[in-house]
């Protein structure tokens, strides 16, 4: 049977006894969705990719503490997340360090997690609201408290289930639903106040443009 | 995806994004970094030479800090002044005035007596004005006592000065029917 074929059981077993061809088609299965994971907190492809691998090396070697219980991918994705925030806390201080110190930062630049699912027959005019639209939600997101935003990227960003959102993060299931309801409100309203001001600045530039 | 939580126009708006995948060159080599850094945590930490230089360095750096922080904390004076403790003993009546145990105060006492006063029957001395030479020539020449060769050469001991002294001071109180003969 082919190794890509097997299951996450099997693979982990086999890992767990020592296989590194097991463990490399379980990295190959999941490392895109982890370096988009870590891309959630990193804003940062570059970041994400050294995170994602540092937190399968994690991994490996603490499989032979992985009791099974939860799936794999899951565990995998906590170890991932709690990576990439280590990551961003370095990264933080290191910033403030730079800051104080009057350095110039030479990490990345922030970049956009978010990308326009194309649609056929858009007109440019859709394609720059679409723009826009897509900026203003990514901006709605990071605005969240840190639980409600993650909650809110692996639900429906990452697509994960309840379920998997719930072993990931360590929360009951409860916790998550309440962390969604809360933060879906709060972008609600996030969302509003930025239309409001988008609305006003079109006014002002309707206006400024008859003068 | 079951959007049960999403209102109509949050709905709308997240179908219309995802999240953006990494660029491909990204993915070149990514399994041979995870083969990488997991052979590079096998291997240990590297601790060499001049990182056991450094930590000896800074131990003992640590360890001379630690003592002279210490060290002024817990050393305190020993030894007494002697005329300090003795009245401070005969104040308190003997208690210790230092925390540093009744049985060294005592002790210290105790020989600081047999120094300064040989006979314990003698009268206690009283604080008195240190007479200089001078006046103290003066004294005696008022009494007519004479000043024998031995006693020139024990002027300049301290001890018997201040005995004299204390002598001379009880006779000078002393009353005018009681004064020496000789006069």
């Amino acid at each position: 049977m082919e190794p890509s074929a097997l299951s996450d059981e099997t693979l982990v077993t086999q890992a767990r006894e020592g296989s590194r061809d097991a463990f490399g088609v379980l990295v190959s299965r999941y490392q895109l969705q982890a370096i988009m994971m870590a891309q959630g907190v990193l804003r940062n492809s570059e970041s994400a990719k050294d995170a994602s691998q540092n937190a399968f090396a994690k991994a490996y070697f603490g499989l032979a503490r992985f009791r099974g219980d939860a799936k794999f991918k899951t565990w995998l994705f906590r170890i991932v997340l709690n990576e990439a925030k280590d990551v961003y806390r370095k990264e933080i201080t290191r910033g403030l360090f730079q800051f104080w110190s009057g350095r110039e930062g030479s990490e990345g630049e922030e970049e956009s997690i978010l990308e326009i699912i194309p649609s056929s027959g858009q007109s440019p005019r859709e394609a720059f609201e679409a723009q826009e639209t897509k900026a203003q939600l990514e901006r709605a997101i990071y605005e969240l408290p840190e639980r409600e935003r993650e909650v809110f990227v692996l639900r429906y960003l990452n697509g994960l289930a309840l379920s998997e959102v719930a072993e990931t993060l360590g929360m009951a299931l409860g916790t998550v639903k309440a962390h969604l309801a809360h933060g879906t409100v709060k972008l609600k309203s996030i969302l509003s106040a930025s239309a409001k001001t988008g609305l006003a600045g079109r006014q002002v530039g309707s206006q400024m443009k008859s003068i | 995806m079951e959007n049960e939580q999403l209102t109509p126009e949050l709905e709308r708006l997240v179908n219309k994004v995802k999240i953006k995948e990494p660029p491909r060159n990204l993915l070149d080599g990514y399994l041979a970094g995870v083969n990488a850094k997991i052979d590079q945590r096998m291997k240990g930490p590297h601790f060499g030479f001049p990182q056991a230089v450094i930590v000896l360095v800074a131990g003992a750096a640590l360890a001379g800090a630690l003592y002279f922080v210490w060290r002024p904390m817990h050393s305190k004076p020993q030894i007494l002044p002697v005329i300090a403790s003795e009245t401070s003993a005969q104040q308190n009546g003997g208690s210790a005035v230092w925390s540093g145990g009744k049985q060294s105060q005592n002790s210290e006492i105790a020989s600081a007596s047999l120094k300064t006063t040989p006979r314990n029957d003698e009268p206690k001395p009283l604080p008195s004005k240190t007479l200089s030479i001078e006046e103290e020539m003066a004294v005696l020449e008022a009494f007519s006592e004479e000043v024998t060769d031995a006693g020139v050469d024990l002027l300049g001991d301290d001890e018997l000065l201040d005995e004299l002294s204390t002598l001379d001071e009880l006779e000078l109180s002393a009353p005018r029917s009681a004064q020496p003969v000789g006069i």
